[in-house]
């Protein structure tokens, strides 16, 4: 029996000599874990693949977004009101509703009508008349020293009676007419504007 | 089995974890025996010593690219086995079963004919058996895996001051034991 320090020491020895020679793990353990190491590092490399699939998706969709906003951006112009006299511009503009986030794009109202200066065009320079008829029976144009041309509005029904022709759909309409007045203030003449 | 070709730690801990299967095979075959060993020794079931040094290599391949460099990987491999060891021991029946599981010295191939001397080991590998963990593993690391004081306080994470009171103390229970001819409990 081991009965002392030195002698501890050396049963020790002797059975870290006896354990290192005899004690080994199976030779089948080897296999198990080269095969696990396998695994591992398959499993590893298909994370990283599908990672940097992901990453590649997510640029690539965001550069689509960003592609088709920019081109909607440019492919957008502006408002303007063309051949138009503005009003006041701070009071047509307003700011219109962002479809991008980049910028606002002020657009112009449209003035009003009222304020549209348009020249009228003068009547003789658009009108189609009939030569003067005399009006009343006996009664001659001759050549008055003094009268005047009244413009008055008659139905249409009155052609008829200076032979002229009637648009049967509508008698009742009423026609320019231009009257020519004597100096007693008598009709002497009439013709018709169309 | 491959060989070991003198290639430093960090350099095939830096393949292995680059997947370099041949690089991890050096390693296991470098550190298998000690790891494997200190399991036997401290669990004195050869079945949970296989479990335990596969699930240590197995930790290894998961922990291979953060590596400590400045720390022994032997250090690092056995603190993952007294862990096992130690989480085993509470939920398996084969923990300290030790009677038929440790290689008997075989009586045709040792040198060592005497039967005295052969119950004298057995008696001994009983008594470390018997010590409390944290006195099996100073004994087990420092005395029959003959590491330095150092080495073992960084495989059982503890203080190189710890490791020599733990070892004194240890020495005097085995001596005792031994004295006496107590078994250890089943």
């Amino acid at each position: 029996m081991i009965d002392s320090g030195s002698k501890l020491d050396g049963a020790l020895r002797e059975l870290a000599g006896e354990i290192a020679r005899r004690e080994r793990p199976p030779a089948a353990l080897e296999t198990v874990l080269r095969r696990s190491f396998r695994r591992h590092h398959a499993r590893r490399r298909m994370i990283t693949g599908i990672k940097i699939a992901a990453l590649a998706a997510c640029l690539t969709f965001a550069f689509a977004a960003a592609t088709v906003a920019i081109r909607k951006l440019l492919a957008t112009p502006p408002r303007v009101a063309e051949d138009r006299p503005l009003a006041k511009p701070a009071d047509n503009r307003r700011m219109a509703r962002p479809e991008s986030p980049l910028q606002a794009i002020p657009i112009r109202k449209p003035p009003k009508r009222r304020s549209i200066q348009r020249p009228r065009p003068r009547p003789e320079e658009s009108e189609v008349t009939t030569g003067f008829l005399t009006v009343g029976a006996g009664l001659t144009l001759g050549t008055p020293d003094r009268g005047s041309v009244v413009r008055v509005r008659l139905p249409r029904s009155a052609l008829v009676a200076f032979g002229l022709p009637l648009n049967q759909n509508r008698p009742s309409d009423l026609v320019n007419a231009d009257v020519l007045l004597g100096e007693d203030g008598m009709a002497r003449a009439i013709r018709f504007v169309h | 089995m491959a060989q070991s070709s003198g290639v430093s730690e960090s350099d095939l801990l830096r393949r292995c974890a680059g997947g370099d299967e041949e690089a991890f095979t050096l390693l296991y075959c470098r550190f298998q025996a000690p790891v494997y060993r200190f399991a036997l020794q401290m669990s004195g079931s050869k079945a949970i010593a296989e479990e335990v040094t596969q699930e240590v290599f197995i930790a290894l391949i998961s922990a291979a690219p953060r590596a400590d460099a400045e720390r022994p990987l032997i250090a690092w491999l056995l603190s993952v086995a007294r862990n096992q060891v130690l989480r085993n021991r509470t939920r398996d029946s084969r923990y300290n079963s030790l009677d038929d599981s440790i290689s008997e010295p075989a009586a045709r191939e040792d040198q060592l004919c005497n039967l005295e001397q052969r119950e004298s080991l057995q008696r001994l590998r009983r008594a470390i058996l018997a010590l409390p963990p944290r006195y099996r593993g100073v004994v087990i690391l420092c005395e029959l895996e003959e590491m330095s004081y150092e080495q073992a306080a960084q495989a059982l994470d503890c203080a190189v001051g710890t490791v020599r009171s733990r070892l004194h103390r240890a020495r005097t229970l085995l001596a005792g034991r031994m004295r006496s001819g107590m078994r250890c409990p089943a």
